[in-house]
């Protein structure tokens, strides 16, 4: 699994998102079997007892996966030596059983998941409205050369700046409130995902448009039968995107400017130095980023598995 | 309209893209006039022209608005250096050698996920609020596309080239001086690139999660903002804007000049 991650990377987009608009769908299948999963197979062919492939698997899989925990436990360790002999204060590096215990008490007392449950509300309305407008923004820029060219130079300025960079002044316009986070979160899902799609739209084959206009479809039929089709996996793509980025904007704003949620829960424990409970947020942050992704990638290669049997 | 004037100044200009392009930026300033000049919104939302104006030739405002920049980026050359000296050392290890992926890549992409920002409160913590704490933020942002780019460029090396390697029998040292590095430069400098305007915009956002007394332009608007001075917040954000477009539109044409060698062949 992790080998398989890190054989599997986009460059993370910080702007130009349209570079790496177009990622081999077919990466996405092959990502997920790992090396040690791939190797498997072919020794269970060639040996007919159970115990020989078994014991290679072992002799082959240990140096791997001490290769794998070397470098986490080393930290661990040190992490755990130093806080032990109090070489740090605890306050300012508690010890990894603190983590864990503070975690399973967050988890238990209902705080953790109380802030984590609105900001994971808000990354749901947020995405909402970000993936409704940047779905029609892209579509307006790709499909209408008029509307790109009256909208789309000053939509491809506005997409150099995050809006991360512009939170002092919308928190002047729009106060601290939730208007403010509904706004940078669907910004930030709106560019990625209208930059992808009108890209995907516009690198339809023109040949498909010709047999679209030889077959006199309906321009419903049209957008319905060839466009769409023909844009989804830039759109998948997009759309995995956007949903990353509107998680990195809301944990921003919310680190920023916030009374609940998970980024004010982080800042709030970092105020009374309770460093147990920053460090359980990182985490989970970390995690929530990570499942998003991975499980719109699982989506998007289930979403376009149709594209494999071409 | 007849056939002949198709062909008029006026058709050509509102056929033009760059005066199409610069009609929503037109319509939205003189919507701005509108609404200061009516009075439709406060002005402490929306700040009229003159006031603005003057707040831009104000010598203190642009004293501070000019000392925080000059402050934010010499921690961003800081934090830059050393964050790409990392990358690139994680990158290309990672490329270079399985093993040594095996070793850095799962730790490397757990905190890759990590939103960005969510590392401050820690980072305060450990650090304190000066400028040690935010040269290590930009070095943790600097470093993450450097890492992908460089490690994405060692390993799409074209197969046939490191056979050419093989064959003449080049030491790694060698292969990695003329084989593997110029055949990856292209993604690692746009890596490169990515990672400065990356950088600098997380430059900003630390100034403005740490706030008002830890200098730097992000500080200065932050501490503006807190006054209500919506002139300054102004002048700042979009001097923070336009430097990040500024930075990305200079670069932009870098690596089709560093590698028009490529091209000939």
């Amino acid at each position: 699994m992790s080998s398989a991650l890190g054989r599997k990377v986009a460059p993370d987009a910080t702007g130009g998102a349209g570079a790496q608009a177009h990622e081999a769908p077919a990466m996405h299948l092959v990502a997920s079997g790992s090396e040690a999963a791939l190797q498997l197979p072919a020794a269970a062919g060639q040996a007919p007892f159970v115990w020989e492939p078994m014991l290679a698997r072992l002799r082959h899989g240990a140096p791997l996966a001490a290769q794998y925990a070397l470098f986490p436990l080393s930290v661990l360790l040190v992490w755990w030596y130093a806080s032990g002999t109090e070489l740090l204060p605890s306050n300012i590096l508690p010890s990894p059983g603190a983590v864990f215990a503070s975690f399973l008490d967050l988890l238990h007392g209902g705080d953790i998941s109380e802030h984590l449950f609105i900001s994971l509300w808000r990354v749901a309305q947020g995405a909402a409205l970000g993936l409704v407008l940047g779905l029609a923004l892209g579509v307006a820029l790709g499909a209408s050369p008029a509307f790109e060219s009256w909208i789309g130079p000053s939509f491809r300025i506005l997409v150099q700046i995050p809006s991360i960079a512009l939170i002092p002044l919308l928190m002047m316009v729009l106060g601290i409130d939730d208007s403010l986070k509904l706004f940078i979160m669907t910004k930030a899902c709106v560019v990625p995902l209208a930059l992808v799609t009108a890209d995907g739209i516009r690198n339809i084959p023109p040949t498909y448009l010709e047999v679209a206009r030889v077959m006199k479809l309906s321009r419903w039929t049209l957008y319905r039968r060839v466009v769409l089709p023909g844009a989804m996996p830039a759109i998948a793509t997009g759309v995995r995107q956007g949903v990353a980025h509107v998680w990195v904007a809301l944990v921003a704003v919310e680190v920023m400017a916030s009374a609940e949620g998970i980024g004010y829960l982080m800042t709030w424990s970092r105020q009374i130095f309770q460093l147990d409970v920053v460090l359980v947020c990182v985490a989970l942050i970390g995690l929530i980023g990570f499942s998003l992704d991975y499980g719109l990638r699982r989506a998007e290669s289930r979403l376009l598995r149709w594209r494999g049997r071409e | 309209m007849n056939q002949s004037a198709a062909f008029s100044p006026l058709h050509r200009l509102w056929h033009s893209r760059r005066f199409r392009g610069l009609v929503p930026p037109a319509l939205l300033l003189v919507l701005w006039w509108l609404a200061t000049t009516h009075e439709w919104v406060s002005p402490l939302v929306l700040v009229p022209f003159g006031q603005l104006y003057d707040a831009a030739l104000d010598p203190q405002v642009f004293h501070s608005l000019a000392e925080g920049i000059a402050s934010t980026f010499g921690r961003l050359l800081q934090g830059y250096g050393i964050g790409i000296g990392i990358g690139l050392a994680l990158g290309v290890g990672m490329g270079l050698s399985k093993a040594f992926d095996r070793i850095m890549g799962p730790s490397f992409h757990a905190v890759r996920q990590v939103a960005i920002l969510a590392w401050i409160p820690l980072l305060t913590a450990w650090f304190g609020t000066g400028d040690l704490c935010k040269i290590v933020f930009v070095a943790i942002a600097a470093a993450k596309p450097v890492v992908m780019g460089a490690f994405e460029g060692v390993r799409s090396t074209p197969a046939q080239l490191l056979e050419v390697g093989r064959v003449l029998g080049f030491s790694r040292l060698k292969m990695l001086r003329w084989v593997i590095l110029p055949s990856s430069a292209p993604a690692i400098v746009t890596a490169l690139q990515l990672s400065l305007i990356y950088s600098w915009f997380a430059a900003i956002g630390a100034e403005y999660v740490i706030g008002v007394m830890s200098g730097g332009i992000g500080s200065v608007v932050m501490g503006a903002q807190e006054h209500f001075r919506t002139d300054v917040v102004l002048l700042g954000v979009t001097l923070i804007a336009a430097t990040g477009v500024a930075m990305n539109k200079g670069l932009r044409g870098l690596p089709d000049y560093l590698f028009r060698w490529r091209t000939r062949a």
